[in-house]
C-alpha cells in the first residue's frame, strides 16, 4: 500500500525533524497513554505531542528492576527502563511529561521520571467515577494543564487555534473509524498489524502527514480487492498494546486467524467519539475525553468497558476473543475474570487469556502452542 | 469442642465464656474452627504476643468479640456495612457507627478475618487459596486483603453486607475487586470513595482546595447512602465524634510508642499490632480499645521501672514503615537481633500534617488530614519528608522499609527510589524487605531472618565506626 510506504518514509526521518523543531525553539510534550490527554491542547500552543508508547523489549523491563519494584505493570516499568537506557530517541526529545494519573502504575512512571530524570512532569487526576463531581474535577485538571502548557511554551491557547486543533483531531478519529469499520465486512481490507502500526505512528508522526496518509489509505482500501476470508475472526483486547509489542499479532495471524478488531486502553487511539467543536471547548474536551470515553478497568464502576468490548465482538462477528494483558496490571486481570463470566452468561464466544512480561524468548513457545490450540478450537465451532 | 483456655488466654472470665457460648458456638461453626484449631491457637498466640500483658490480652479479646459481632450482626437484627481495608478514611464507618450503634454494625471484614484467623489460629491462608480459584488467581500479585474478603464470602465465613463502601482513596485493586464481588458474588453495588493521586512534585505541603473538596464530597456521598439505608441522619457532629474517637485511639497508641524512647524498650513493637489495626477498624467496643491501651501503657511504665527488657539494652533504632497484621515475626526477629522498631509511616504526623487546617468543618478537615498523610496521599516526596523528620525525632540509626509486595500503592511509592534518597540525603542505611502483611503464604519472618540480622550487624558496625 502506497500510503503505508509514505508513512514509513516519514517515520524514518521523524526524529531528525523533531530535533530540528526543538533547535528552532519548539517544545516536545510527552504524555502517558490511556486516552485522557487531549493532544489538541498541545497542538493549540504550537508544541509537538509524543505519547509514551514504546514497548515489547525485554531490556528496559530488566533494567527497571534497579529503579522501581517489579510488581508494577510491565509497560509502566518499561517506560522507566527506556528512559534510563536512553535508547528511545523520541523519549530523549521530551521537554515536559504530562501525566494524566489513572492508577498507581501510571503514577509510578510520573514519579520515576521526576526522581531519576531532569524532565519536568505535570500531573493531573483522572477521577474514577463518571458523574458531575468527576467531570468537574477532570475539567479543572484540563484547565490546569492548559495553563501549564501556556506558561511552558509561552504561547496562549486561543479559542481559534484550539478549534482548529479539535477539527483536525476529529478528522483523524473519523478516518481511523472509517478504516476500522471496513473490517466489519467478511473480507477485511487491512491487517490488524497495519492498523495497529497506523495507530502507533499517529502518536508521534507529523499530524498533517498522518492525515494525508489516512485519507489516501481510506481511498486505497475502498478500491482494494480484499483477499478471501480465511480463518476465524478474532477480537484482540486487553490492557496495553505497545509500539513494538507485536508477537501476539504475528502469532495469531501466523496461526491462520484474522484479527478484525482491537480494543486496548493504552496503545490505540480512541477513535470512537468526536469532540464537539462548538460552545465551550474545554468543556467539550472534558465531555469527550472523560464522560463519553469508554472507561479503563480502574474506573468505578467499569462494567461499561466490558459491555463495549462485547458489543464490538458482536458487531464485528468474531469467533473468539484474545485477552492480552501485561504482568501485574491488576485491573485488567480482575476484569478478565469478570468478562469470562459475562461471556459464559451472555454469549458463546470463547476467550483465551494471555499474560506477558515481555520476556520474548521464554514466552513465545508457550504462547504459540496456546494460540494454535485456540485457533483450532475456533475453527471447529 | 473446649475453647475455655483460648478465651481465658484472650482475657475472658469463665462466666463470660459461659454466657457467650451460644454465640461462640455459632460463629466457630461458621468459621469451621475445631479442636485442632483451638490447640493450634493456644500455641500460636504466645508466639506472636506477650500475653503476660493484660493490655495485650484485652486487645485480643476485642478482636474475638468483634469477629463474633460481625458474623452474627445480621442474625441479631443489625444492618451490616462493610468498608475496605485498611479502611481509610476510618472516620467514615466510625461516623456511621456513632450515628446509629443500635441499628448498624460496620467493619472492614478482611482485617477481622486476617487478624483473628491468622494471628490467633494460623489458618487464614485457606481464604487466600479459595480466592485464588475465584477471580484473584495465584501468580498475579493480587492484594491478599482483597483475597481474604473474597475467600471469606465464597466460604460463607462472613455474610454479604447490606451496604458496601469501597474506599479507593489511594488503591486501585480494592475497587476493582469490590466490583467483581458485586457482579459475581452477590455483593451490593458499592458506593465508591474516590480520590486522585495527582499531586505535583512540589505540592506536598499545600494540598489544593479542589482536592480537599473532591475527597470530602466523596465521603459525604458514602455517608448519604448509609443515611438512606438506615433511615437516620449522619451529621457533622457524628463526623466530629468519629474524629475524636479515632484521635483518642491514636493518642493511646502514640503514648505507648512514646515509651519506646526508653532503653531498653518495655514491650515489643509486635504487641502493638492488635492496637494499630483496631485503629483501622470501626469496632463496636471503641471505649474498650481506649481502656485497653491505657492498661498497656501502665503496664509498660511498670516494666520500665522494673528494668524489664523486651529487646537488648543498647539496641539500635530503626524507622519501621508498616506493621503486618497476620505475622509479626519480622518484628520479633529484628528485636532479637538488637533493633528497636519505631513508628510507622501511616501514623506519625509530619510537620505539614500538624500545620493549621486550611478549611473549616469536620468533613473538609477530615479530607485535608488524609490528603496530608505521607502514606495515604501516595506521594513520594511526603514519604521523604516523613523519613527526614522521623529519623531526626527518634535519632534513628537506619530505616527498615518493610513493604507489601502485592500492594500497588506501596510499589508505586517506590522503596528503591526512597532508599537512594535516604542514603544520599540522610546518610542512613536502608533495608528494603518485601513481604505480605496479610498472608503468610509466600513470605515469612523466618525467611528474612538472615537479611534482618545482617542489617543489624551493618548498623552496629557503622555506629561503632562513627564513635571511634
Amino acid at each position: 500500500m502506497e500510503a503505508m510506504q509514505r508513512l514509513e518514509e516519514h517515520l524514518r526521518t521523524r526524529v531528525d525533524e523533531l530535533t530540528k523543531i526543538k533547535k528552532e525553539g519548539g517544545k516536545v510534550i510527552g504524555y502517558l497513554p490511556g486516552g485522557y490527554m487531549p493532544e489538541e491542547l498541545v497542538y493549540a500552543c504550537g508544541a509537538m505531542p509524543i505519547q509514551l508508547i514504546r514497548g515489547g523489549d525485554p531490556e528496559p523491563v530488566a533494567i527497571s528492576a534497579g529503579y522501581v519494584p517489579r510488581f508494577l505493570d510491565t509497560f509502566c516499568r518499561s517506560q522507566i527502563g527506556y528512559k534510563i537506557l536512553g535508547d528511545e530517541p523520541l523519549y530523549e526529545l521530551i521537554d515536559l511529561l504530562v501525566a494524566p494519573v489513572t492508577d498507581n502504575n501510571m503514577r509510578a512512571i510520573a514519579d520515576c521520571w521526576n526522581f531519576y530524570t531532569d524532565v519536568e512532569v505535570f500531573r493531573y487526576g483522572v477521577p474514577h467515577t463518571k458523574d458531575d463531581l468527576g467531570f468537574n474535577y477532570y475539567l479543572d485538571g484540563l484547565n490546569l494543564l492548559k495553563e501549564k502548557l501556556e506558561s511552558f511554551t509561552g504561547t496562549r491557547i486561543e479559542d481559534e487555534k484550539l478549534r482548529e486543533a479539535v477539527a483536525l483531531s476529529n478528522r483523524m478519529r473519523e478516518l481511523f473509524r472509517e478504516v476500522s469499520l471496513m473490517r466489519k465486512s467478511e473480507r477485511s481490507p487491512i491487517s490488524s498489524r497495519d492498523f495497529t502500526k497506523l495507530n502507533h505512528a499517529s502518536f508521534h508522526a507529523d499530524r498533517s502527514i498522518m492525515l494525508e496518509v489516512l485519507e489516501s489509505l481510506a481511498k486505497e482500501l475502498k478500491m482494494r480487492e480484499a483477499s478471501d476470508p480465511s480463518g476465524p475472526r478474532v477480537l484482540f483486547t486487553g490492557s496495553t498494546l505497545a509500539m513494538g509489542d507485536h508477537k501476539i499479532l504475528d502469532l495469531l495471524e501466523a496461526s491462520g486467524a484474522q484479527i478484525v478488531i482491537e480494543y486496548f486502553d493504552e496503545g490505540l487511539r480512541d477513535y470512537w467519539e468526536n469532540v464537539a467543536n462548538d460552545g465551550d471547548l474545554m468543556k467539550a474536551l472534558a465531555d469527550s475525553y472523560f464522560m463519553k470515553k469508554i472507561p479503563g478497568p480502574y474506573f468505578r464502576p467499569s462494567r461499561e468497558r466490558l459491555d463495549f468490548i462485547l458489543k464490538l465482538a458482536r458487531d464485528f462477528k468474531v469467533d473468539g476473543i484474545l485477552w492480552y494483558q501485561l504482568m501485574y496490571r491488576d485491573g485488567a486481570d480482575i476484569q478478565s475474570y469478570r468478562f469470562s463470566q459475562i461471556l459464559k452468561k451472555e454469549s458463546d464466544i470463547p476467550m483465551l487469556k494471555l499474560q506477558s512480561d515481555w520476556d520474548i524468548a521464554g514466552e513465545i513457545g508457550p504462547f504459540r502452542t496456546r494460540i494454535e490450540a485456540f485457533v483450532e478450537t475456533m475453527g471447529r465451532r | 469442642m473446649d475453647y475455655t483456655n483460648l478465651f481465658k488466654m484472650c482475657g475472658y472470665e469463665l462466666e463470660e465464656i459461659e454466657q457467650e457460648k451460644p454465640r461462640i458456638d455459632k460463629a466457630f461453626e461458621m468459621l469451621e474452627l475445631g479442636t485442632k484449631d483451638i490447640e493450634k491457637a493456644l500455641q500460636t498466640i504466645p508466639q506472636n504476643f506477650d500475653i503476660e500483658l493484660s493490655g495485650v490480652r484485652k486487645f485480643l479479646r476485642i478482636w474475638l468479640e468483634e469477629l463474633l459481632n460481625l458474623m452474627l450482626a445480621k442474625e441479631e437484627g443489625k444492618k451490616l456495612i462493610y468498608g475496605t481495608a485498611p479502611g481509610f478514611p476510618c472516620e467514615c464507618l466510625e461516623a456511621i457507627r456513632v450515628a446509629a450503634p443500635e441499628k448498624v454494625y460496620c467493619a472492614n471484614p478482611e482485617l477481622l478475618l486476617g487478624t483473628v484467623l491468622d494471628s490467633l489460629f494460623g489458618k487464614h491462608d485457606e481464604l487466600v487459596e479459595v480466592a485464588e480459584g475465584h477471580g484473584l488467581p495465584l501468580g498475579f500479585a493480587h492484594c491478599s486483603v482483597g483475597q481474604t474478603k473474597l475467600g471469606g464470602i465464597v466460604k460463607k465465613y462472613i455474610p454479604v453486607p447490606d451496604l458496601a463502601i469501597c474506599m479507593g482513596i489511594f488503591c486501585d485493586q480494592t475497587p476493582e475487586a469490590e466490583e467483581m464481588l458485586s457482579e459475581v458474588y452477590g455483593f451490593p453495588e458499592p458506593v465508591y470513595i474516590d480520590n486522585c493521586l495527582d499531586l505535583n512534585w512540589d505540592e506536598w505541603d499545600r494540598i489544593p482546595l479542589r482536592k480537599i473538596e473532591y475527597l470530602a464530597s466523596q465521603i459525604r456521598r458514602a455517608l448519604d447512602r448509609a443515611q438512606e439505608m438506615l433511615g437516620i441522619e449522619i451529621t457533622e457532629d457524628h463526623i466530629q465524634k468519629a474524629r475524636v474517637n479515632l484521635f483518642r485511639t491514636l493518642d493511646g497508641l502514640m503514648s505507648i510508642y512514646g515509651l519506646f524512647e526508653n532503653d531498653p524498650i518495655p514491650i515489643s513493637s509486635g504487641d502493638l499490632m492488635p492496637l494499630v489495626y483496631l485503629y483501622f477498624n470501626p469496632v463496636a467496643g471503641r471505649e474498650k480499645v481506649i481502656e485497653a491501651s491505657q492498661v498497656l501503657y501502665r503496664e509498660a511504665k511498670e516494666r520500665i521501672e522494673k528494668g524489664y527488657a523486651a529487646a537488648p539494652m543498647g539496641s539500635l533504632r530503626v524507622l519501621f514503615t508498616w506493621m503486618p497484621n497476620v505475622d509479626n515475626s519480622v518484628v520479633h526477629i529484628a528485636e532479637k537481633a538488637g533493633l528497636v522498631m519505631i513508628m510507622q509511616v501511616v501514623l506519625w504526623p509530619i510537620e505539614a500534617q500538624r500545620k493549621p487546617r486550611t478549611v473549616q468543618g469536620p468533613l473538609l478537615r477530615l479530607a485535608e488530614t488524609y490528603l496530608r498523610n505521607p502514606y495515604l496521599c501516595g506521594y513520594t516526596p511526603i514519604n521523604m519528608q516523613w523519613v527526614r523528620e522521623a529519623s531526626k525525632r527518634y535519632n534513628a540509626d537506619g530505616v527498615f522499609w518493610y513493604w507489601m509486595y502485592n500492594c500497588r500503592v506501596q510499589a508505586a511509592l517506590n522503596p528503591i527510589a526512597l532508599r537512594k534518597w535516604i542514603t544520599d540525603e540522610l546518610g542512613l542505611p536502608v533495608l528494603i524487605l518485601e513481604g505480605d502483611f496479610h498472608s503468610t503464604r509466600e513470605y515469612s519472618g523466618e525467611a528474612a531472618r538472615t537479611r534482618i540480622e545482617t542489617f543489624a550487624e551493618v548498623l552496629r558496625a557503622r555506629k561503632a565506626a562513627k564513635s571511634n
